[in-house]
């Protein structure tokens, strides 16, 4: 007696493709799938150049090749990374902006302090003393 | 109406000092301030007449007597309901308050009305009058919180807030405080952290601080406070004693089984561990089938070209159709490898391993996926340990430079108050084990590829806490890291001027760690001469 998983001998290729194309149409019919081509030779062309404008448009939206969408969202990720990255730069860009323009503020005003407090009463002094 | 309510609930202190806490209030710079001192059935005659003395001294100090010992929480709240102030203050009978204690507090809120809470760092009084082990405190740090009272003294808080959350509650004596805090920064709008010693705790061999064994009964009332606060806050968790007194862990449940796809870099390279050489990758794999206890997973290997094919083959052998495998053929770049795999992955969450791991704690992805379940939380990262067993990692440190925290240092060092024995907020964590959720990677771009080798996961992390998410370490996700023996650990000029242009300011403001720390130091070293 041949076990359930062997394949009986009375049965040829050409039968179990036949079973197996029966199981499959009933599969898709259960699964509400696209009404199979069964026999008719002029149906199933139909059904294919149908399949195959359906996998174009796919294509289209998708890219060339299946990996087009990995790299799609590689290059998305990048493209973010670099916009954060730029942001950052500028803000510390702007932070130093900020830093170089107190810094020089501060210049100016030692600067006025410095001519108020010394170099104007000594050039006062300077005039004073040539009218000696 | 005064601005500050100090709260003071007396029982039975010695004259001397009492009297160095009046006075400390006495010596405030800011002097809107009413102190609420309520004697608790203090049994020395002293107590009643050195509270009689300031009261007569000092208007603002308004003292209560109760007719019998009701304990601190009754004591408390009786205090509270003299409390005329905007903002509660709370001190302890035998503590010091810093002189511009209410002062910089003031300056806080003045600065930003949403505060509704404000705790800063404190130290310890000796017994011999020293100042001594200052607790330099972190900015507010939620899930720290969870895992032990930290923000503890100075704390003060809007008292329309403490009076909405019902004051102190009984059954939680000894860890009053905990609870209160717990319910009102569940209300809070703000919560801030003045990096400021602003009190003195003193050191009583009575008091907690002067010994952790005193009170063994207020662990337990700061574990029912942490449970009942999950409860209350949708926090799927039981709440357990962690490894020493006064440290919890929140033990979340994993909602649902998501899957986790654990994306791994390699070159299949070998390398001797533990005196036995091994292939690395197919280790770290076999290490995750076989002990961990999470396994909706699936695995998308990223191999360089040179990958041997019976490494190829022995991965297939241990993983199956869970396996998917993303071959690389450019020069090394973590980044780019990472992104790779992240998107071939088709998880929920993504995994980002190195392939020179070995699990040590089999629950570690329940733990890790349960923790970044949390909304609020975008990444998750792990301890790791060298296989020596010290320290490769505890989260990261950026101190001006970026630090791992405490590396190389024992596996088992409780770091200071706690610090590694915790699971809590830190500004980043290392890629070689990081738990992400798939939409945060996706939201900040995955990691950087102008950063090929080192400084990619700081990098990331910082995007991470920049588009508003919280990264979290645990400690109780452990596995071992032979890190660099796939490559040369060198860490190049131009990636550290790249982070720097990018993350200056944050690389020197990291709110986990404390301005008091020394700078360019992994080990919350405090700085010398403040």
């Amino acid at each position: 007696m041949p076990s359930s998983r062997t394949r009986p001998e009375s049965t040829s290729d050409d039968e179990l493709a036949l079973r197996a194309a029966e199981l499959a149409r009933l599969l898709l019919e259960r699964a509400g799938a696209a009404r199979p081509a069964g026999d008719d030779p002029a149906a199933l062309a139909a059904e294919v150049a149908e399949l195959q404008a359906e996998v174009a448009r796919l294509r289209e939206l998708v890219g060339p090749d299946e990996t087009s969408y990995v790299k799609l969202r590689t290059d998305l990720w990048a493209a973010r990374d670099a916009a954060i990255g730029a942001e950052m730069e500028a803000g510390q860009l702007r932070g130093r902006v900020t830093a170089l323009e107190n810094e020089l503020l501060r210049a100016q005003r030692n600067h006025r302090l410095l001519t108020h407090k010394l170099i104007a009463p000594a050039r006062r002094a300077k005039r004073l003393l040539r009218k000696l | 109406m005064p601005r500050f309510s100090i709260i003071t609930p007396v029982y039975d202190p010695p004259a001397d000092v009492l009297r160095a806490c009046l006075e400390s209030v006495l010596a405030q710079s800011d002097g809107d301030w009413e102190h609420c001192l309520v004697d608790d059935g203090s049994p020395s005659p002293h107590v009643a007449q050195v509270l009689a003395e300031y009261a007569g001294r000092d208007a603002r100090f308004r003292v209560q007597h109760r007719s019998a010992n009701g304990g601190i929480v009754a004591a408390s709240n009786d205090a509270l309901a003299m409390a005329t102030g905007e903002l509660v203050a709370f001190l302890d009978h035998d503590d010091l308050l810093e002189p511009n204690a209410l002062a910089a507090v003031r300056a806080v809120l003045d600065g930003d009305p949403t505060v509704d809470y404000v705790y800063s760092d404190e130290d310890n009084l000796s017994p011999a009058g020293e100042y001594i082990t200052p607790f330099y405190k972190p900015d507010w740090s939620p899930e720290r919180f969870r895992s032990q009272m930290y923000t503890c003294h100075l704390s003060v808080m809007r008292r329309s807030i403490v009076d909405e959350v019902g004051r102190f509650r009984t059954g939680f004596d000894g860890a009053q405080d905990y609870d209160l805090v717990l319910r009102v920064t569940e209300r809070a709008r703000r919560v801030h952290h003045l990096p400021f010693v602003l009190y003195h705790w003193r050191m009583l061999p009575t008091s907690v601080a002067g010994n952790a064994e005193a009170k063994p009964w207020a662990y337990e009332a700061g574990r029912r406070a942490v449970q009942e606060h999950c409860d209350r806050t949708g926090i799927p968790a039981v709440v357990e004693h962690g490894r020493v007194n006064g440290v919890y862990r929140v033990r979340r449940r994993v909602q649902g089984e998501p899957l986790v796809s654990v994306v791994i870099p390699t070159r299949g390279t070998r390398g001797r561990v533990w005196g036995v050489e091994r292939c690395l990758v197919v280790d770290a794999v076999r290490s995750i089938v076989e002990r961990s206890t999470y396994q909706h997973l699936e695995f998308v290997i990223v191999a360089d070209t040179p990958t041997p094919p019976e490494v190829v083959g022995q991965l297939e052998a241990l993983l199956g159709d869970r396996l998917t495998l993303v071959w690389y053929d450019r020069p090394f770049n973590f980044s780019e490898k990472m992104n790779l795999g992240a998107a071939h992955a088709r998880g929920e969450f993504l995994l980002l391993l190195n392939d020179d791991i070995e699990v040590e704690s089999p629950d570690f992805l329940d733990t890790m996926v349960a923790l970044c379940q949390d909304p609020g939380v975008g990444m998750v990262g792990a301890k790791l340990l060298f296989a020596d067993g010290r320290l490769q990692h505890a989260g990261h440190l950026y101190n001006h430079d970026p630090f791992h925290a405490f590396f190389r240092y024992h596996g088992s060092e409780l770091g200071p108050s706690g610090l590694l024995v915790v699971q809590r907020e830190v500004s980043g964590v290392t890629a070689a084990c990081a738990l992400v959720r798939a939409c945060v990677f996706d939201e900040v771009g995955g990691l950087t590829p102008i950063l090929h080798n080192n400084f990619n996961d700081v990098d990331f992390s910082l995007k991470i806490r920049r588009a508003g998410h919280r990264i979290l370490w645990t400690p109780y996700a452990v596995l071992y890291h032979f890190e660099s023996m796939t490559r040369a650990p060198a860490v190049l000029d131009e990636e550290h001027d790249l982070l720097k242009a990018r993350w200056l300011h944050q690389l020197s403001n990291d709110p986990y760690g404390n301005p008091n720390l020394q700078p360019k130091l992994d080990s919350w070293i405090e700085k010398p001469l403040r």
